[in-house]
């Protein structure tokens, strides 16, 4: 049955605008796209070659002892590529699926274009890329970029200062710690603020640039929401646990790789004195530089491990070496990426292109408005599993009560409490979650073993003590949710007895 | 009144809520371009009268989890849907009372008076069908009125914006048949009939402003397709009736302070569950439909809402003694003390995140009140047979006797263990022409801006004393008509 009067929606036709339709590619793209990818990797690699000095290279290479330690120390550097790609699809997942290869490709590509692009341009071309991978704009890729690299340097910001605890104490490094601490901090700062009020960020930057006109506000506000859309999807404990364990794992491969060349050198594997060179070496190239780094890179690294006591020619050669176990293959990597990926660039471009952009107005229900940017949808809320926890709280709530439970109705008020608790506001559900894993953790060290393993007369015993004990702060925790799965479980139970109800009848 | 006007302006109403909806229709009707953004969905006729567990997804704000903090943390809920918290309201009805509307002269210089109001009272009340509940009255209402005489108290009826209701006991849920109106029944209808358009998906947030003028609205515009777009929709004038907690969230987003967000007021609730001897299947028919009249304004004492769920909600806070009482449900039913609301309310945008903060801050005349109040709703639901009450006080226990009722008389409930709920808020942007208390003159202009106007529970001066739906829609209708004219010129 209809509603006699027209509500703009999604399903009423003429309601809503369509989105732009995607241009159709022309095919001569495709063929452009072949060209244009075996030039751009051919002249990748001749830059990239263009830029080392044979040498330098070929002293180090004398002084070493390659094998084994090169070879693994390559191998545990590509596999954080591996990683890299994994962190990246975690953040654009809201966006796009990317697959873990496509993820690690557009890494790469990053990676191998700062070697032949000065000022970490390739940081840019990253974001390019990924921007024609998922079709987000590019203000958003490119602040998922910069995510990925802030994320990056705290990580290994934080080596650093774990390293600094176990060696001896050194006032060169602990310089650079505390420069890149308080850089690291600002901008850190402002990416929470970003994340955790992105409606205040776009507001403020909407009132500041009120004066200079519409277009200009326009621009200013798609800008602000494409950096913020992006930043914020680490608000989700989903994305950001994994974001931040991907980050470790990276660098931790990256120490592997910086420990491993040590023995090539006669040096002893120690991981903390790895760390320290990575992680110099690495906080020291976030300064843009020459193309690949080269001198900075080797600038850092020779230092760091100066400091460590070990003589300038070593120290030097070992930079030399590091430096080649990174630039040689993620730069052939790059090479073979760009040739797969620029057959299909073309095209994609083309097409991610007219997806992507605002166009400069729409309509909806007859009246105007003007495009400013494109959001990140919310997830798809999946029903979640029912938490054994809840279920196991629901059914010590309704034990007693005259009938035995219904276990279909406990599970639909465990998932009911749990999205009701999801929807709390944002401190509010941080301070009851963090009382809750309180009340877990005692449940544990009383008993021995988690809560939903407890018998129903224990569990019964444990929540009368706190949901109704003379203790205010432990009654207030226990308060929402019991009232919740005991409305979520008896309403089950009554919707169920009650069956389905006919639809409302259309207005007169 | 139709045709267009001298100038026709394009005018968007943010909120299809009460105020909302009179808006848009009496803007409409005299010719203005209306559109309406709706931040929630429009909820198909399938889905009205459904699940009561499904229905926190569909119909409320933040699936109703939307808390007052304060000393003493209130439950607060609230519609987000087209049509708004009139969707899911139990319909009563009450004229502004003229003592009120008298006060609000005094403390807020509101220049507004009981017989202008008049028409604009009748004109909701004969869209909305407002009339008394035909047919037998429900055990619960013939057990709460025999109370009410034995103690020698006055009590009316409530009239209902539910003409024909078959006591589905599904307000919450929207009503199934449709006799529950709310807006979207016909004021929306009408109002689309009368050249509005209803955009529902679309948030408002943030108003645009070029000096003493707002310019149109940055909204975010559900695409169907699960991607939102940002988009700016330009105005000649913006009318926000988005509710008393959204409109001083989004003004004080967008820049405007003065007096926005200061003074929110509620009517705490406290419920209690009547146990009687004899069936009264209150889960089974319409809410009890008294209210009682003698300790007004500052206490109201009436019937709530009775399922299994909330039975069992309420019944929570003394849950080791009470759980077995769930297998008598049918002898349960559940009744009120509302107070008038005397503690200092705010409303805030919270420091993370894209709701607001809201505080209140319980006063001790609002707990004497509640204590009275108690003491009285159990005497009354006792001296009509009740043999045991229950409040929604932690670890209080049952109430079995007058003794133990008029305790609460002169006793304060510990405010520790206080269940307080409440569904009105309002006075959130206060209206009238005194500068300094006032948000908005007595017609809803916001102050600093020459073309916004407020139309919702939040320009309330403060509490009405009774049931606020009225109040809301009368006074948007009166100011409705003064903007069309005044926009017409
Ligand atoms: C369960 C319940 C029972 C009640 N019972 C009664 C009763 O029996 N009698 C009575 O008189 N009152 C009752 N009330 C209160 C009454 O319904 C409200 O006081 C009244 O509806 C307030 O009107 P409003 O226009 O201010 O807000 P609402 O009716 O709530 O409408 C506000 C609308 O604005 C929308 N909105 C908010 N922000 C934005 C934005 N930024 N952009 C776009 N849209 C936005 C919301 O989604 C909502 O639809 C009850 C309320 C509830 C929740």
């Amino acid at each position: 049955m209809v509603l006699r009067y027209h509500v703009a929606m999604p399903d009423a036709p003429g309601g809503r605008p369509e989105p732009e339709p995607r241009a159709a590619a022309p095919r001569a793209l495709g063929l452009a796209g072949v060209v244009v990818g075996v030039v751009a990797s051919g002249g990748l690699l001749a830059l990239a070659l263009r830029s080392l000095e044979p040498g330098d290279v070929v002293a180090a290479w004398r002084s070493s002892t390659p094998w084994p330690w090169i070879p693994l120390a390559v191998a545990a550097y590509l596999a954080g590529h591996l990683v890299r790609g994994q962190r990246c699809r975690t953040l654009v997942r809201a966006h796009a699926p990317l697959g873990l290869v496509a993820a690690s490709n557009v890494v790469v590509l990053g990676y191998a274009s700062n070697n032949v692009l000065p000022a970490r341009l390739g940081e840019l071309v990253r974001a390019g890329v990924l921007a024609e991978r998922t079709g987000m704009p590019v203000t958003q890729a490119l602040t998922v970029t910069l995510l990925e690299r802030l994320l990056d340097a705290l990580a290994v910001l934080a080596f650093l200062v774990l390293a600094m605890t176990r060696l001896p104490p050194d006032p060169w490094t602990l310089e650079i710690a505390r420069v890149a601490g308080v850089g690291l901090g600002v901008a850190g700062a402002a990416l929470a603020t970003a994340a955790l009020a992105p409606g205040l960020v776009i507001a403020s930057v909407a009132r500041a640039t009120a004066g200079l006109g519409a277009n200009t506000q326009t621009r200013a506000v798609r800008l602000t929401a494409g950096v913020v859309d992006a930043v914020v999807t680490l608000r989700e404990p989903s994305v950001l646990a994994p974001v931040l364990g991907t980050s470790l794992l990276v660098w931790a491969l990256e120490t592997a790789m910086f420990v491993l060349l040590l023995p090539a050198f006669g040096l002893a594997a120690d991981p903390w004195r790895g760390a320290a060179v990575m992680s110099v070496a690495n906080l020291g190239i976030l300064v843009p530089s020459t193309p690949g780094y080269v001198g900075t890179f080797h600038w850092f690294c020779a230092n760091a491990l100066g400091a460590q006591g070990v003589d300038a020619p070593t120290a030097l050669a070992y930079a030399v070496v590091a430096h080649l176990s990174f630039f040689v293959p993620v730069t052939a990597w790059g090479a073979v990426a760009l040739l797969g990926h620029g057959v299909r660039v073309g095209r994609a471009v083309a097409l991610a292109r007219s997806a992507r952009r605002p166009g400069p107005g729409g309509e909806v229900a007859g009246w105007a408005y003007r495009r400013v940017a494109l959001r990140a949808a919310p997830g798809a809320a999946e029903p979640p599993p029912p938490p054994p926890f809840l279920r196991a709280l629901a059914e010590a709530l309704v034990d007693g009560t005259g009938a035995p439970p219904e276990p279909a109705a406990l599970d639909r008020a465990a998932r009911f409490a749990a999205l009701q608790l999801r929807a709390l506001p944002p401190a509010l559900r941080a301070a009851h979650a963090a009382g809750l894993a309180g009340f877990r953790a005692w449940i544990t060290v009383r008993h021995g073993r988690s809560f939903h393993r407890l018998a129903v007369p224990a569990r019964r015993r444990a929540v009368d003590a706190w949901a109704f004990g003379p203790i205010a702060p432990l009654r207030q925790l226990l308060r929402p949710l019991r009232s919740l799965l005991l409305l979520g479980y008896f309403e089950s139970v009554a919707s169920a007895e009650r069956g389905g109800r006919a639809p409302r009848e259309a207005a007169p | 009144m139709s045709g267009a006007p001298a100038r026709r302006a394009q005018v968007l109403v943010i909120g299809s809520g009460a105020g909302g909806a009179t808006a848009a229709l009496t803007l409409a009707e005299r010719g203005h371009d209306v559109l309406v953004l709706e931040e929630g969905p429009r909820i198909p006729d399938s889905r009205y009268g459904g699940d009561a567990v499904d229905a926190m997804d569909t119909w409320y704000r933040d699936r109703g989890m939307t808390p007052i903090l304060g000393r003493v943390p209130i439950g607060f809920v609230e519609g987000r849907c087209v049509g708004g918290s009139t969707e899911i309201n139990s319909g009563f009805w009450h004229r502004t009372p003229r003592e009120t509307l008298l006060r609000w002269r005094t403390r807020f210089g509101l220049d507004v008076t009981p017989e202008e109001l008049e028409p604009c009272f009748a004109w909701a009340e004969a869209l909305l069908h407002v009339s008394l509940h035909a047919g037998p009255r429900p055990a619960s209402t013939e057990l709460f009125a025999r109370g009410i005489e034995r103690m020698g108290w006055s009590a009316q009826e409530v009239p209902r914006a539910a003409r024909g209701c078959q006591g589905s006991n599904a307000c919450a849920q929207g009503c199934p048949t449709g006799a529950k109106q709310g807006v979207t029944r016909r004021l929306l209808p009408a109002a689309v009939a009368a050249g509005a358009r209803v955009v529902a998906d679309c948030r408002a947030k943030l108003l645009t402003r070029r000096g003493p003028r707002v310019t149109g609205v940055f909204a975010e515009l559900g695409l169907g397709d699960g991607r939102r777009e940002l988009v700016h929709f330009e105005a000649d004038h913006v009318v926000v009736a988005g509710g008393p907690l959204q409109t001083p969230f989004l003004l004080r987003r967008s820049g405007f302070r003065y007096n926005v967000g200061a003074t929110l007021g509620l009517h705490p609730m406290l419920k209690v569950v009547a146990r009687f001897p004899a069936p009264v299947d209150a889960e089974a028919g319409v809410l009890p439909l008294l209210g009682v009249r003698e300790f007004w304004p500052d206490v109201s004492l009436g019937g709530a809402f009775t399922t299994r769920g909330h039975l069992a909600m309420q019944l929570s806070d003394a849950w080791p003694a009470a759980r077995g009482l769930l297998a008598e449900r049918r002898h349960l039913a559940s009744y009120y003390v509302a107070v008038r609301g005397s503690g200092a309310g705010a409303v805030r945008p919270a420091a993370f995140g894209e709701a607001p903060r809201v505080t209140y801050d319980l006063s001790t005349d609002d707990l004497r009140h509640l204590s009275q109040g108690l003491g009285r709703l159990a005497s009354a639901l006792l001296a009509a047979g009740a043999t045991e009450v229950w409040p929604t006080v932690q670890r209080l226990g049952p109430i079995r006797a007058e003794a133990d009722a008029v305790r609460w008389l002169d006793e304060l409930l510990d405010r520790r263990r206080l269940s307080l709920t409440t569904v009105h808020a309002f006075s959130s942007c206060p209206m009238g022409e005194l500068h300094e208390r006032t948000a908005t003159d007595s017609r809803g202009r916001l102050r600093g801006t020459e073309n916004v106007t407020l139309l919702d529970a939040s320009v309330l001066p403060d509490s009405p004393g009774v049931n606020p739906q009225g109040s809301v829609m009368g006074l948007a209708r009166h100011n409705a008509l003064r903007l069309a004219d005044e926009l017409a010129r």
